[in-house]
């Protein structure tokens, strides 16, 4: 080793997103190339939204299926690569020291938590991007501009309020019971807020617990774009989901304070 | 440091930068609605859309629906409807859309008809007119060629005795005295083209004065003979005894509510029980009573849509007050309270009412009587045609006339709004709102 | 270091600290102390407290009670992390990523990283940088582990167990690559419960023992400081007797032989002869870090042989 100056902190911004973007990069790599992960979490909401909004719709003389389906099936769409992500993947780290061994380096938190909200992001990102698609050139969907970009931005948006459902689950639970409760947290909560079927056609007591889960607001907030929704008021959403979100931030933080007195 | 050791990151930013363009440019290219023009400019006729529109459908209100109309007739109504993309629209944001007004008790002459499709009323059932304005309209009905008047189906000649009430105006008109004529008299009228038969029962004791009327047994038998006959038997009363007592003789419906007395509950449910429709004309009742709605509606309105004539009989007043409206309106109440379906009609144009614009006041008047604005817009929409028979018209639903009336607001909210015209269609064709450019009638 | 008093300051230094899980107490008041430039080996067996030590002086673990200061600083400051890496016991990376990115993504939280290509020629990784890590034998994942630890071309290294559970071939190019840094000048702190492999490697051993620091010093010294020689003989002596000899440390059969661990093999000899004149085939060497540790622990394994590289983790 040669006598030179010890290396100088750069905690310049530049030196945060670099290693933030970086870290993304390698964290959607590392995803995409999980079959696992990327399958289902790429192909089940686009494969739903082509059959039962594009084929079982097509000819119909209301355009109202394809279009709900256009808003619950993005918000599914990015609901699965966010929990997954968040809750499998880091409880695998977890499990595997992988993140044992990051908290050692100098990688900042926060790049490490951008880059998996950033990877469930792109993912949604190519969801929504796909079912827009199909909505738009193959189901006949017409939107207002301003409709189409209020859509994606709320599906996208919803990526941080499921990371922390994610996060939740993945701070607390071993690597096998991440998957099962991921799993049914997943099928659960998308059925139960009308993802899959449309709320209204649900049991009123289904409704009612929807309420608590935040993919019903985000599936409202989305409906409300194309005027489908419940007709709730956007606050009352709003000040749900950020409630919803500071408790499994809660519960995580929890987690990890837990895992670091160990 | 060799190519191979160029630290990957710095493409991050560019790679991100060029995602998110490809993102934003999908979006770009995304189909969007045809252009919708929004009501104000020139309407479109006879085939169009109003698309994103609250609509009353003769029942409810419905939000964010597209109506599509199709040669006159309503092809279709939803939520999104997948529409040709050379359709002309209407953009409907803000407003709603209902059905054609239909005013179930007018009496015609002139150009009524005409001032009654400028506020909306795009069909009049008339209690009382000369059976050869009968005969010289009824083609219009199932017509859907342009024109600039409201279809009218009408009683034509009333069932009355000689001099009685509907024969002072000065037109000619066929009387009956015993009940033995009554059948004869119902085919009579239902040759000449009348749509049902309306009985007066009028003895002028509310207003102090002392007019021949039928005796019950000549009423029964005109009910009798009408039902033989297959029309409808409707029937003008002044008072809650009359009117009970035409209950009791198997009449379809009240012309009017009675001013003298409020029913009682139990009374209502009996008309409730018979299925009798009511029609209580509320807006000559509360003229009568000197409490006339003209004057606001005058004031509601736009100066150049008000033709002299609807200006004259709106100002018009009662000689001396007759009655009083919170007893009509109370009696309204407990029959709706009760089950007893209650349709829209005006009596214009008697002092104090305007032809079509009285409609407006009139659905205030039910609203008064607590009904709520949906149920006040079915009494003068879906009601009438059901309760009346007729099929083609009176809801926003696939096959029905494009009789339409667009106003901006939202009726739900406050059904006062229904003065904001913003369209009025005719068998799909939009009309001219102000009466001074009206052509002569056809 | 010119952040640093000269000389004599350790790098890293745990003082007095405790640490308990629950009721189990896995460190006692333990003083460390990680000198500049040496290779520390932390010597123990399972269980002693090695990797609660080595997790202290990471910022890993929270502190409980005592000090921990790397370079002068709380063991998990933004500083230090740039100036130290580190292998952990238990730790993967996602199986998806090539060696080659695994690599870019580590070199990247550094300002001065050792370029890719000598940390693959380091870590004997070369052939495998497209490969992903899912795809390594257990080997091969150690090394690039190993590789990890280096890429900000750290100051001071920690290997927690870094050879546990890889073959002889693969713990001896380990050993190689752990030479080579200290040629190289680094510190580092290698935890071992395997004797020779902390007599191999390191410049200083610090024997744990339940939580307790309970020998610190080169390895000669250790050696020195417990019972100095192995006397082996063939002798009508049993064990049981010899280890009632106030001169013995301990003491087994081995086949036909006695071996008696012993730091006055002179007078325990006169003490053996005045009993058994007969004895024979005698022989008395130094003592092995073995033995020395088992004198130290006390601890003995039914063949004699309670921890030693083939006694596995």
């Amino acid at each position: 080793m040669d006598a030179s100056a010890p290396p100088v902190l750069r905690r310049r911004l530049w030196w945060h997103v670099r290693i933030a973007l970086l870290e993304t990069r390698f964290q959607f790599l590392s995803s995409l190339r999980l079959p696992a992960f990327a399958v289902p979490t790429l192909l089940f909401p686009v494969f739903f939204y082509l059959f039962f909004a594009v084929v079982f719709q097509s000819g119909g003389a209301s355009l109202v299926a394809p279009t709900y389906m256009l808003a619950t099936y993005g918000v599914f769409g990015v609901l699965g690569p966010s929990i997954f992500g968040f809750g499998v993947g880091l409880a695998q780290e977890r499990d595997t020291g992988a993140l044992l061994l990051k908290r050692t380096t100098p990688m900042p938190a926060g790049a490490f938590l951008f880059a998996r909200v950033g990877t469930a992001a792109i993912f949604g990102a190519v969801v929504v991007g796909t079912l827009f698609l199909l909505a738009g050139f193959a189901a006949g969907v017409e939107l207002h501009r301003s409709q189409w970009f209020s859509l994606a931005g709320i599906i996208l948006a919803a990526v941080l309020p499921f990371s922390a459902i994610g996060l939740a689950i993945g701070a607390w639970a071993k690597q096998q019971a991440a998957v099962a409760i991921v799993n049914l947290a997943f099928i659960g909560m998308s059925l139960i807020s009308g993802l899959w079927v449309p709320i209204y056609m649900l049991p009123n007591v289904m409704q009612d617990i929807a309420v608590v889960f935040p993919t019903f607001h985000l599936g409202q907030l989305a409906l409300k774009v194309i005027d489908l929704d419940l007709g709730g008021p956007v606050w009352l959403h709003l000040v749900l989901l950020v409630g919803q979100t500071a408790v499994c931030l809660a519960v995580a933080a929890a987690g990890f304070r837990r895992f670091s007195g160990r | 440091m060799t190519p191979s050791e160029r630290p990957p990151w710095r493409r991050d930013p560019f790679i991100a930068a060029v995602g998110i363009a490809a993102f934003v440019g999908l979006l770009m290219t995304l189909p969007v609605p045809e252009p919708a023009d929004p009501p104000g400019g020139p309407l479109p006729e006879t085939t169009f859309a109003v698309v994103d529109v609250a609509v009353f459908d003769g029942e409810e209100f419905r939000p964010h629906r597209d109506v599509w109309v199709e040669d006159g007739r309503i092809r279709a109504v939803g939520q999104r409807l997948r529409l040709p993309d050379d359709l002309p629209r209407v953009d409907g944001g803000g407003h709603t859309l209902l059905p054609g007004l239909i005013d179930a008790h007018t009496h015609t002459y002139g150009l009524v008809l005409t001032d009654a499709l400028r506020f909306g009323v795009t069909t009049v059932f008339d209690q009382f007119t000369s059976p050869s304005i009968l005969v010289q309209k009824r083609a219009a009905r199932e017509d859907l060629s342009r024109g600039n008047e409201a279809d009218l189906f009408s009683a034509g000649n009333v069932a009355t005795a000689p001099g009685g009430h509907g024969t002072q105006f000065g037109v000619p008109i066929a009387t009956l005295t015993t009940a033995g004529e009554a059948s004869t008299f119902v085919r009579e009228r239902k040759e000449e083209g009348s749509d049902w038969i309306k009985i007066i029962w009028e003895d002028g004791g509310t207003f102090g004065a002392d007019i021949p009327t039928l005796d019950r047994e000549t009423i029964a038998a005109v009910i009798e003979a009408a039902h033989a006959e297959e029309l409808l038997a409707v029937i003008h009363v002044s008072t809650l005894e009359h009117g009970l007592a035409a209950l009791e003789m198997g009449v379809d419906g009240l012309v009017h509510v009675w001013g003298d007395e409020v029913i009682s509950e139990e009374d209502a449910s009996r008309f409730a029980e018979a299925g009798v429709f009511v029609i209580p004309t509320l807006s000559v009742r509360v003229a009568a009573a000197g409490e006339s709605l003209g004057p606001d509606l005058l004031e509601a309105t736009a100066p150049e849509y008000v033709s002299p004539m609807q200006r004259q009989t709106l100002t018009q007043t009662f000689p001396r007050p007759v009655g009083t409206s919170e007893a009509s309106i109370e009696s309204v109440r407990r029959l709706h309270a009760a089950g007893v379906r209650i349709l829209a009609g005006t009596d214009a144009p008697n002092p104090g009412t305007g032809f079509g614009i009285s409609m407006h006041g009139e659905l205030r008047l039910l609203e008064r009587a607590g009904l709520t604005p949906a149920e006040a817009l079915a009494a003068a929409t879906a009601h009438p045609p059901a309760a009346f028979g007729i099929e083609d018209r009176g809801r926003l639903q696939r096959g029905r006339i494009a009789d339409l009336l667009l106003v901006a607001g939202d009726l739900e909210g406050d059904l006062t709004r229904t003065t904001a015209i913003a369209g009025v269609w005719k068998d799909g064709f939009p009309v001219e709102a102000a009466w001074a450019t009206s052509p002569e009638p056809r | 270091m010119s952040s640093e008093p000269p000389s004599t300051a350790p790098l890293a230094r745990l003082s007095g600290v405790s640490h308990r899980y629950g009721n189990v107490l896995a460190l006692d008041r333990l003083d460390l102390e990680v000198r500049e430039g040496e290779v520390l080996a932390v010597l123990g067996p399972n269980g002693a407290g090695k990797t609660t030590a080595v997790s202290l002086l990471l910022g890993t673990l929270t502190l409980q009670s005592g000090a921990a200061r790397v370079f002068g600083s709380a063991p998990d400051a933004a500083e230090v992390r740039l100036r130290r890496g580190a292998m952990l016991q238990v730790s993967g990376v996602p199986e998806t990523l090539t060696v080659g990115e695994h690599l870019a993504l580590f070199r990247a939280y550094y300002p001065s990283p050792l370029p890719a290509a000598r940390l693959l020629e380091m870590a004997g990784l070369r052939e495998l940088r497209d490969r992903r890590f899912g795809k390594l034998s257990g080997g091969q994942k150690q090394r690039v582990m190993f590789a990890l630890a280096l890429a900000g071309d750290p100051e001071l290294v920690f290997l927690d167990e870094p050879t546990a559970g890889l073959d002889l071939d693969g713990r001896r190019r380990l050993w190689d690559e752990i030479r080579g840094l200290k040629a190289a000048g680094r510190t580092a702190v290698l935890t071992t419960h395997y004797l020779e492999e902390a007599d191999a490697l390191a410049d200083r051993i610090a024997v744990i023992h339940r939580g307790r620091l309970i020998a610190e010093g080169t390895p000669e010294e250790i050696k020195s400081r417990t019972a100095g020689r192995v006397v082996r003989c063939v002798t009508t002596i049993t064990a049981e007797t010899a280890r009632t000899f106030p001169e013995a440390a301990g003491a087994e059969t081995k086949g036909q032989h006695l071996e008696i661990v012993t730091s006055q093999p002179e007078a325990l000899l006169r003490r053996m002869f005045a009993r058994d004149p007969e004895l024979g085939d005698l022989t008395v060497v130094g003592v092995g870090l073995e033995e020395a540790f088992l004198a130290l622990t006390g601890e003995r394994g039914p063949d004699g042989n309670g921890a030693g590289p083939e006694g596995g983790s």
